[in-house]
């Protein structure tokens, strides 16, 4: 509402009121007060008083009782007249206390109006200029609102969906990067394949001529054979971790309740993990989301399946809390690990990034782990990590109705 | 209402058609005498037997070369109903009080005319050097503690209009009234004052001599 139907509707108000107020004041107020001084009434104490003294003459023996209402008739009488003689000032008194009252409640009503309207403003103000700066493309604004009105509830959503924003765009590049990481995986894969294959086949022939050699270096040879084949065999279970990595399957979604699924995967992996404690900290309140069950369940083994080597020869435990908000269901997943370096941090969910040794894992399970979370529209976040432990968030976004179960 | 009071005092000194009359008596002390009869104008009469205390306050200013020197005076009269007699009060400059009793207007009267009032003791003034005086006599038609009681009497009245229940009158007349509720009980109740019920007004010439 802006200032001048504001003014309009609150001089409308101030005339109602005024009229309101000549109307009871003068018609009825003034009325009653002339009631109380009303000569008929003055006239009949008047004669009252007659009375008193007649019946005191004629009942002398109670003279004292009538004169002594008498005497309480004449003083009410002679206020009652003090009263008349100062109607109108009395009037004019009461007339300007009320209006006082009246002109009080107006101006604190004007001023609390202007007031809010300017505080308002500004407020107003401030939303103007996080949507210029959301329509520049900056996310993640604060307006830092605190009220529950209206423009603090707008203000919530303003800020909701410019943290979503920022949210999206980083799913988006992560996206973008691991889709890049994957066509470049599938093509080394493609590569790596046919000469692989090649080069398996050429080993099974030489080991069929082998067959046939009589030298006394055949068993050397066939040694040497069998070492390059070894070799041959370890680079196709890298080329097919990059398959796996580049070929994830989109994950089929049903509505679930997280809690028993979560309860499960603990019980099932109970013993996978020889130095991990897996233990579940169940929600209070049923926690649904769309997932594709097998694949959550990756994300989680590929989570344990750092957090062991990284405890080393000590023995540890992997706490799951399940639990939801505005934005959907999340999973915290946290060991008391000795976290992760610094260095390593700002590229983690990038592949082949890993704090291991060669030929001990080609740090593609958090960059598949992502991928699979962004794939469920939600999110892998690496939450805190010191020295006392890492926390991973798996997001997910609320379940939508449609989403079978 | 002032506005209306003074060509109304002028009607009624047109209307009595004489005039007071200084005299200087021995010691330079200015008497007030031969006051016109206002206790039977039409407008004071009925209220001297209301049974309030009728106060006749007397101004006189004598205009001189060198300034003007200003006395007066006050007359009381209270009608009692059930004795039907008048109470009458004298107060002079010197702030001595008489007082006397009078049985009837026709008394009251009689008595009016042969006041003699003192309004100003100027000793060793130079009269020969005042021009004329001026003299006013406002009617007032209560006097202050019957104004006082009426306040205070209303300001109650006001309180118990206030309270819905008897529990409530009793427990104000405990605790006294709510501070607001006072405030604006007594802002009314001092709307009641003492204003003139009308006025008269004369400029006489002043006696140069003593009185023989």
């Amino acid at each position: 509402m802006n200032l001048k139907i504001s003014l309009l509707a609150l001089t409308v108000i101030v005339v109602a009121a005024a009229l309101v107020f000549y109307l009871f004041e003068r018609r009825l107020s003034g009325a009653w007060f002339a009631f109380g001084s009303h000569p008929e009434m003055l006239r009949l104490l008047d004669q009252s008083l007659d009375d008193q003294k007649e019946l005191a003459r004629l009942d002398p023996e109670r003279e004292a009782v009538y004169r002594e209402r008498f005497t309480a008739i004449a003083t009410l009488v002679r206020r009652l007249r003090i009263l008349e003689h100062n109607r109108a000032e009395i009037t004019r008194r009461y007339e300007l206390i009320l209006l006082g009252v009246f002109a009080a409640a107006v101006v604190f009503a004007t001023a609390a109006g202007v007031l809010r309207h300017s505080r308002d403003s500004t407020r107003l103000d401030r939303l103007r200029q996080v949507l210029a700066e959301l329509a520049e493309g900056r996310t993640d604004v604060a307006v830092g609102e605190r009220r529950r009105d209206t423009i603090g509830r707008i203000a919530g959503m303003i800020e909701r969906t410019s943290r979503r924003m920022a949210r999206d765009r980083r799913r988006l590049e992560a996206l973008r990067n691991l889709s890049a990481w994957q066509e470049a995986a599938r093509r080394h894969a493609h590569e790596m394949r046919t000469p692989l294959a090649a080069a398996q086949l050429e080993l099974a022939r030489l080991d069929g001529l082998l067959d046939a050699e009589t030298s006394g270096r055949r068993d050397e040879i066939r040694q040497a054979a069998r070492s390059a084949g070894q070799e041959l065999e370890r680079l196709g279970a890298f080329t097919r971790q990059f398959t796996s990595f580049a070929r994830l399957p989109q994950p089929q979604k049903r509505r679930r309740d997280l809690a028993p699924l979560l309860a499960e995967f603990v019980a099932t992996f109970a013993a996978a993990w020889p130095n991990l404690r897996l233990e579940l900290v169940p929600p209070e309140l049923r926690v649904e989301a769309a997932v594709d069950r097998d694949m959550l369940r990756q994300v989680l083994v590929n989570l344990c399946d750092n957090s062991s080597p990284a405890l080393g020869d000590r023995r540890g435990r992997v706490e799951l809390v399940l639990g939801s908000d505005a934005e959907g269901a999340w999973i915290e997943v946290s060991d008391d690990g000795p976290g992760i370096a610094r260095e390593v941090r700002a590229r983690l969910f990038e592949p082949y990034t890993t704090t291991r040794t060669i030929g001990h894992g080609m740090g593609l399970g958090l960059a598949i782990s992502k991928k699979i979370m962004l794939d469920h529209d939600g999110d892998l976040e690496l939450r805190k990590t010191s020295d006392r432990g890492t926390t991973f968030r798996l997001i997910l976004p609320p379940c939508p109705e449609e989403v079978e179960a | 209402m002032r506005w209306t009071i003074l060509p109304l005092a002028l009607v009624c000194a047109l209307e009595l058609g004489a005039t007071p009359r200084l005299e200087v008596e021995p010691g330079d002390k200015l008497i007030l005498t031969a006051l016109p009869l206002i206790l039977s104008d039409a407008q004071v009469r009925p209220h001297l037997t209301t049974g309030l205390t009728t106060t006749f306050a007397f101004r006189v200013t004598v205009l001189t070369g060198g300034g003007k020197l200003v006395g007066g005076s006050q007359v009381e009269i209270r009608y009692e109903p059930w004795d039907e007699i008048y109470h009458v009060a004298v107060m002079g400059i010197d702030g001595r009080i008489e007082r006397h009793t009078v049985a009837s207007f026709g008394d009251l009267s009689e008595w009016w005319k042969t006041l003699r009032l003192g309004v100003l003791d100027a000793r060793h003034a130079d009269w020969s050097a005042a021009s004329e005086a001026r003299i006013t006599v406002a009617v007032v038609p209560f006097s202050q503690a019957e104004g006082d009681d009426t306040r205070r009497w209303f300001s109650e009245s006001l309180e118990r209009a206030s309270r819905s229940s008897a529990e409530e009158i009793a427990r104000s007349a405990e605790d006294g009234p709510e501070p607001l509720g006072r405030a604006l009980n007594l802002l009314i109740a001092t709307s009641i004052r003492r204003r003139a019920l009308l006025s008269y007004r004369w400029t006489v010439a002043v006696p140069v001599e003593p009185s023989p």
